[in-house]
C-alpha cells in the first residue's frame, strides 16, 4: 500500500476523496441535500455535496440547518443570501422549518411562493409589523404565520388581502394624495433631467447598467444590485445601500425609512422567473409596493415593465422568454392605481417590431449595451408625472 | 449508483461533452471507463479497444458524420498505399496531389458551407481541421519517404482518430504514434498523466473561464462605450483567456494520452515569456506551427531561395494560418499582421530585440494583445471601434463612456490578472521539477482538482473556444 501511494499519490487520493464525497452525497441525499435540485444533464455522484457547499450547506452542517435552508429557499424562492445569513442562528431557522411544515399547501407550486414568502421572512415580518406599528403575532401564531406576514404588510387596517388588486386598493383608499388628474389614464409629461433630482431607482443588473451608463448617477439615487429579486428587495442584507456612517451598508427597508424621495422607479422580475408563478410574483410585488407606499407616502411610484429579452434568447430559452415575461408583466399592470402608482412599459421603446429587445442594442440578449441606456432614460423623462 | 437518467444523459445524442475534457461526463464517466477498459485489455488488443472507443465517442458527439471518418480514412489509406507501391515519380506526385485535393476540398467545403447535408449554422464538424491535417501529414510523409505506408487500416485509424487528440489536437505525426501502439500503461504513467490533466483542467476552469468573464462583460457594455484603460484590460483578459483555454486543453489532451501510456507532443511552451514574435510562434500551438513549417514553408523553398522568396513563402504560410483559424476577414487580417511583424523581425527587428531585454518585453506586452484583438473580433466595424478605444488618437468614443469603469473591473479581476501572468511564466514549472516529490504538490493538486469540480458542478461549462474550427 505504501509503495502504491508512493507511485501514484494523487490518483489514490482522488480515488479516496471521490468515494468519501460520494458517500457524503449519497447519505445526505435523503436528508441535508434532499431539496438540492437534480442536475439537468449528467452529474457525478458527488455533485450534491458541491452544490450544497455552493448554497452554504457544508458536509458538517447539521441536518436540520441544511434542510431548513433548502426548504426556505425552495419554498420562498428566496435568494440564498437571505437564507445564508439567516442560518447564523439555526434555532430561528428550525422554527421556520416547523412553520413551513405546518402551513397547508406548502407543496403546491402556487402556494409555495406566497406561503414561503411569509415563512422565510417570518422573523423579519415581525420586524415589519413593529416598524409600521400594527404588530401582528408574526411567528408567534404558527398556523397563521405566512398569510399574516403578507396581510400585515399590505393592509394598513390589518385586513388580509388575497386578491391581486387588493393591495393597491387598500393603499389608494387609505391615502388620498391629490393629483393633477384623478381620471383613469395618467397624464404623462416630458420633463428635464432635474426631474431625477429626488428620484430613486430600485432594480437588478439592468438598473445597475442605468446607474453606470444613464448619466444620471449624480442626480438620482440607485438601490440596485445584480440578481436582486422582489422577494428579498426590502431586507436583503447584501450591501445595496451604502451609508457614510459606521453601519457601512443598510437594507432598502432601512434606507427608505431614513430618506424621503419624490419618485421611486422599480424594475424587477427577470431573476424571479425561475421561482413561483405570475400570481405569487404579483402578490409579492404588491406587498413590496405597499410597504414602499407606507414608508414613502409622498412619492410617485413607477412600476416599470420587466424588459423583454432579444429574439434569439426568446426563441431558445424555456424560462427567460418574452411570453413568460409578459405573463408576469400582467399583474404588475394591475398594481397601478394611476394616482400614486404608475405602470410604465419600457418595452414600447426598447423593442423592435417583433416585440423583442432590439438585438442591435444588446450583446447578451438581456442587457442593453451602454450606449442605449439613453433611450430608456429618455422614455422615463417623456413619461413623467408632475404633481402640482 | 448508475441510474436511468445518467444513462440517458450520457447517451443523449449528440452530446459533444463526451469529447470535452473539462466536462463532468468526461472526467467521471468516459475517462475512467476508457482507462479501465484499456487497462484490462491484454496488450495485443490495446490499439483495437482504443480505436473502438474513439469511434464510439465520436459517434456520440457527432452522430451524423461518422461515415466521413471512414471516407477520409479510406481515401488516404489507399492513396498512401499507391504512393508507396508506385515507382514513377509523376504518378506518385499525382496521388499526393489527389489526396491533398480531397482532404482540403473537404475542409474548405465545410468552411464555406458548400455541402447541402451539413447545415449546422456555420459550425465545423467536430475535429475536422485536426484530423484532416493529420491525414495530410501522413500522406506527405509517405511521399517523402519519412514513413512507410501503413498496411493496417486499423492502425492508421488509431493515428487519425484516437480520442485524446480527436477534437482539438495536438496535431500528431504518424511517425510519433506508429511506434507507440504497443500497450504501455503503468501506474507511474497514470500519475504523471493525471497531474498534467489536473494542471490543464485548472488552467481552463480556474483561470480561462474566470478571466473570460471580463471579456464577456466588455462585449455586454459594447466596445463603443469602454474607456481606454478598460479596452486594454479587455485585450489582456482575452490574451490570457485564449492562452489558458487552449494550453489548458492541450495539457489535458497530453495528460489523457499519458494516462493511456502514449507520449503526445507538447503544444505550448510558455509563449508569453517570448521576447519576439518569431520565438512566440515557436512556442504557441507548436504542433500547428511545425505542420505549416514542414508541409507549406519548406516545400515552398523555405528561406533557401533568397530574401524576397522567403517573404513570399512566409506570406503563404500566414494567410493559410489565418484561413485555418476561421471564416471571417479578420482572420486574414490577423494573418497579414503577423506576417508583417515576422517579416520585420526577420529583416531587421530581431537583432535589435535581442539586445534590448526590457524593450523587447514591452514590445511583446503591447503587440501580442493587439494581434489577439484582431483575432478575437470577427466584425470588422466592431474591430475598428475597438481600435479607437485602444488608441484614442484614432477617434473619439461614439457610445456612453463611464470613465471609472476600469476601476470597477480592476477591483474585480486584479487577482486573476496576477495569477494569469504568474502561471504564464516558466518559473512555476522549474520549481515543480525540482520539488515534485514534495507532499505539498500532491495535496495542492488534489485540492485544485476538487475546486475545479466545484466550479464545474456549479456552472454550466462553456464549450471550448477552438471546437468550431
Amino acid at each position: 500500500m505504501k509503495r502504491l501511494f508512493q507511485r501514484c499519490p494523487v490518483f489514490l487520493l482522488i480515488l479516496i476523496t471521490f468515494v468519501l464525497f460520494g458517500g457524503i452525497s449519497v447519505r445526505g441525499e435523503q436528508s441535508v441535500y434532499r431539496n438540492i435540485p437534480a442536475a439537468t444533464g449528467y452529474a457525478p455522484v458527488c455533485a450534491p455535496m458541491f452544490k450544497g457547499i455552493h448554497e452554504g450547506i457544508y458536509p458538517w452542517s447539521s441536518v436540520d440547518c441544511g434542510l431548513a435552508k433548502r426548504e426556505n429557499e425552495s419554498g420562498a424562492g428566496l435568494l440564498k443570501a437571505a437564507a445564508v445569513s439567516a442560518c447564523d442562528d439555526c434555532d430561528s431557522l428550525r422554527a421556520d422549518m416547523v412553520l413551513d411544515h405546518e402551513s397547508p399547501g406548502a407543496d403546491s407550486v402556487s402556494g409555495n411562493g406566497v406561503d414561503g414568502f411569509g415563512s422565510v421572512s417570518g422573523n423579519r415580518v415581525d420586524g415589519f409589523g413593529s416598524v409600521s406599528g400594527n404588530g401582528v403575532g408574526g411567528s408567534g401564531s404558527v398556523s397563521e404565520n405566512s398569510a399574516d406576514g403578507l396581510g400585515n404588510v399590505s393592509g394598513n387596517d390589518g385586513k388580509e388581502s388575497d386578491s391581486l388588486s387588493g393591495p393597491s386598493e387598500n393603499v389608494s383608499g387609505g391615502q388620498n394624495n391629490v393629483l393633477d388628474s384623478v381620471t383613469e389614464a395618467p397624464v404623462f409629461r416630458s420633463v428635464g433631467e432635474d426631474y431625477f433630482d429626488d428620484a430613486l431607482f430600485i432594480g437588478d443588473s439592468r438598473t445597475v447598467g442605468l446607474f453606470e451608463y444613464g448619466r444620471i448617477e449624480d442626480r438620482a439615487q440607485f438601490y440596485a444590485q445584480t440578481s436582486l429579486m422582489i422577494y428579498e428587495v426590502m431586507e436583503n442584507p447584501k450591501a445595496i445601500v451604502e451609508t457614510d456612517d459606521e453601519r457601512g451598508s443598510i437594507t432598502v427597508e432601512e434606507a427608505l425609512s431614513e430618506h424621503q424621495f419624490g419618485k421611486i422607479y422599480i424594475m424587477l422580475g427577470l431573476n424571479e422567473m425561475g421561482f413561483g408563478t405570475p400570481e405569487s410574483f404579483g402578490k409579492a410585488y404588491g406587498a413590496v409596493i405597499n410597504r414602499i407606499r407606507q414608508l414613502q407616502p409622498d412619492a410617485v411610484i413607477y412600476i416599470q415593465s420587466i424588459m423583454h429579452v432579444a429574439d434569439e434568447k426568446n426563441r431558445t430559452d424555456p424560462v427567460y422568454n418574452n411570453t413568460n415575461i409578459d405573463l408576469r408583466n400582467q399583474p404588475l399592470k394591475q398594481l397601478a392605481d394611476n394616482q400614486n402608482i404608475f405602470y410604465l412599459d419600457v418595452n414600447e421603446v426598447l423593442c423592435d417590431e417583433t416585440g423583442c429587445l432590439n438585438s442591435e442594442w444588446t450583446f447578451d440578449q438581456v442587457h442593453l449595451k451602454a450606449a442605449y441606456y439613453q433611450i430608456w432614460k429618455e422614455f422615463l423623462l417623456n413619461h413623467a408625472i408632475v404633481r402640482q | 449508483m448508475i441510474d436511468r437518467n445518467d444513462v440517458i444523459a450520457v447517451f443523449s445524442l449528440p452530446n459533444q461533452n463526451v469529447l470535452v475534457f473539462h466536462s463532468l461526463e468526461f472526467i467521471f464517466r468516459i475517462l475512467p471507463i476508457c482507462l479501465l477498459l484499456c487497462a484490462l485489455m491484454p496488450g495485443t488488443g490495446f490499439s483495437g479497444i482504443l480505436l473502438l472507443g474513439s469511434l464510439l465517442l465520436y459517434w456520440m458527439a457527432e452522430p451524423s458524420l461518422i461515415w466521413l471518418l471512414l471516407a477520409v480514412l479510406f481515401v488516404n489509406y489507399m492513396l498512401a498505399w499507391w504512393i508507396g507501391c508506385c515507382e514513377r515519380k509523376g504518378l506518385r506526385r499525382f496521388f499526393l496531389a489527389l489526396s491533398v485535393l480531397c482532404d482540403f476540398g473537404l475542409l474548405f467545403g465545410f468552411k464555406c458551407a458548400a455541402f447541402p447535408f451539413w447545415k449546422e449554422n456555420g459550425a465545423m464538424p467536430l475535429g475536422i481541421s485536426f484530423y484532416i491535417f493529420r491525414a495530410v501529414s501522413y500522406v506527405a510523409d509517405v511521399y517523402t519517404g519519412q514513413s512507410s505506408p501503413e498496411l493496417s487500416p486499423f492502425k492508421l485509424a488509431v493515428y487519425l482518430y484516437m480520442f485524446p487528440v480527436m477534437a482539438s489536437g495536438p496535431i500528431t505525426r504518424y511517425g510519433q504514434i506508429s511506434v507507440q501502439l504497443e500497450k504501455n500503461m503503468s501506474l507511474s504513467n497514470l500519475e504523471k498523466g493525471l497531474r498534467l490533466f489536473i494542471t490543464g483542467l485548472a488552467s481552463k476552469v480556474l483561470i480561462a473561464d474566470r478571466i473570460g468573464i471580463l471579456w464577456h462583460e466588455i462585449q455586454v457594455i459594447g466596445f463603443e462605450s469602454i474607456s481606454t484603460p478598460l479596452a486594454w484590460m479587455g485585450a489582456f483578459a482575452y490574451t490570457l483567456m485564449l492562452y489558458f483555454d487552449f494550453s489548458g486543453y492541450s495539457l489535458m489532451a497530453v495528460g489523457v494520452g499519458r494516462m493511456l501510456g502514449l507520449t503526445l507532443p507538447e503544444n505550448f511552451h510558455y509563449p508569453y515569456a517570448a521576447r519576439s514574435f518569431t520565438q512566440f510562434w515557436r512556442r504557441w500551438h507548436i504542433t500547428l506551427g511545425a505542420w505549416f513549417r514542414d508541409y507549406v514553408y519548406i516545400p515552398l523553398g523555405g528561406s533557401r531561395k533568397g530574401r524576397a522568396r522567403t517573404c513570399l513563402n512566409l506570406l503563404a504560410v500566414w494567410l493559410f494560418t489565418g484561413i485555418w483559424h476561421g471564416n471571417g476577414w479578420n482572420y486574414l487580417l490577423w494573418g497579414l499582421l503577423l506576417w508583417l511583424l515576422l517579416t520585420a523581425e526577420k529583416l531587421f527587428l530581431s537583432r535589435w530585440l535581442e539586445k534590448h531585454r526590457i524593450l523587447s518585453r514591452l514590445y511583446m506586452l503591447i503587440l501580442v494583445p493587439v494581434t489577439w484583438i484582431v483575432f478575437a473580433i470577427t466584425d470588422l466595424k466592431e474591430l475598428a471601434v475597438y481600435f479607437t478605444r485602444l488608441f484614442p488618437i484614432f477617434g473619439v468614443a461614439q457610445g456612453t463612456v463611464n470613465g471609472g469603469d476600469y476601476i470597477k473591473y480592476g477591483k474585480m479581476f486584479w487577482l486573476l490578472f496576477l495569477f494569469g501572468w504568474l502561471f504564464s511564466q516558466p518559473w512555476m514549472e522549474r520549481w515543480y521539477q525540482r520539488t515534485k516529490q514534495n507532499l505539498l504538490w500532491t495535496v495542492s493538486l488534489l485540492v485544485v482538482f476538487w475546486v475545479c469540480i466545484y466550479y464545474l458542478v456549479n456552472t454550466a461549462s462553456n464549450p471550448f473556444l477552438y471546437f468550431s474550427f
